[in-house]
């Protein structure tokens, strides 16, 4: 339990009314120019509250949205797609070409061989010409 | 024009028009307490007038499908949000600041000379009694932690009960009922030679 029990009549004591007193009194002492802003941000607040869609006109929407919806999931089930079977076959034989490709000895040396550019241009070269014979 | 010819858009129409008139009469009611709070929590006037922009924004555009009653602490709890946003990012330009090797005045917070001048005016005393209350109460304000200051303002000037200003606060009522006791001490302490 804490020290100091709070008491929910506080509200009505005599130093809240006083300083709730002078509080509206400052509010009615605000400048003109602050109540003119205040009162431009109030009627931009009440323009977008006009601009909203209605609740409405939300549900006029929706028969529009809910068939753009369905056609999208259509397209995607009637979208061919590679079997997983496929994938994974693809991916294995990948997988085993890595290994090759680490395992072999040379190609390691290939790669470390950074000074030998003349070899990188010839194989570039090679296999484009592979790509456009095939 | 779809309105005259479909009875659910006219229908929308004329519902739409009442619950901008309630808004309209909501925002201008709370406008000025609303400006007054943040005040009290940023102490600059255009940060103050910013943050209720903001506030009113977002409670028409999120908010103004609720019901009218809900529309209080929902709207200061827009607010109070938007005042911490404003507060945090205040935080970390003046540790940005701190670090900078030129760092000039901010324009911002110039003074103009002439509005700041004594008016010359005589005033009646009552007025200058008024006046020095308000101001030792707007300093005491300031001096106190932000969650009192906040829970003082929303229950004395909003005059929110414990639950919507537990709403507005996004705390418990408990919470609420322990910083607004705290803050009526701590003000008591400060404001003693005005008040008794």
């Amino acid at each position: 339990m804490s020290p100091v029990e709070p008491r929910e009549d506080l509200a009505g004591d005599e130093f809240a009314r006083h300083a709730r007193g002078v509080l509206e009194e400052s509010v009615t002492r605000i400048d003109g120019r602050v109540r003119s802003r205040l009162n431009q941000a109030r009627h931009a607040a009440l323009e977008h509250a006009r601009r909203r869609p209605s609740f409405w006109s939300r549900f006029t929407l929706m028969p529009a949205a809910g068939a753009v919806a369905a056609a999208v999931l259509v397209a995607f089930v009637l979208w061919p797609h590679p079997r997983p079977q496929d994938l994974a076959t693809e991916g294995a034989r990948a997988t085993v070409e890595d290994l090759d490709l680490i395992a072999d000895g040379d190609a390691l040396d290939l790669v470390s061989d950074e000074t030998d550019g003349a070899f990188y241009e010839w194989a570039v070269e090679q296999s484009e010409n592979n790509e456009t014979s095939s | 024009m779809p309105s005259a010819t479909h009875g659910d858009v006219e229908l929308s129409d004329s519902t739409t028009n009442s619950q901008t008139r309630a808004l309209n009469q909501f925002l201008a009611g709370v406008e000025l307490k609303a400006f007054k709070i943040a005040q009290a929590a940023l102490r600059h006037e255009d940060d103050a007038l910013d943050a209720v922009q903001d506030a009113m924004l977002q409670l028409a555009r999120a908010y103004a499908d609720r019901p009218a009653e809900e529309w209080k602490p929902l709207f200061y709890r827009i607010l109070e949000n938007r005042i911490r946003d404003m507060q945090r990012r205040r935080t970390v330009r003046g540790r940005v600041i701190s670090w900078l090797p030129f760092r000039g005045e901010d324009d911002d917070d110039e003074q103009d000379p002439i509005a700041q001048a004594p008016s010359g005016e005589p005033q009646p005393p009552r007025k200058l009694e008024i006046n020095e209350t308000m101001e030792a109460l707007e300093r005491a304000l300031e001096n106190l932690p932000r969650r009192q200051q906040q829970v003082f303002m929303l229950r004395t000037l909003e005059g929110l009960d414990v639950a919507e200003t537990a709403t507005a606060m996004g705390c418990s009522e408990g919470s609420v009922k322990t910083h607004y006791f705290r803050a009526l001490q701590a003000l008591r302490a400060q404001l003693g030679e005005f008040w008794t």
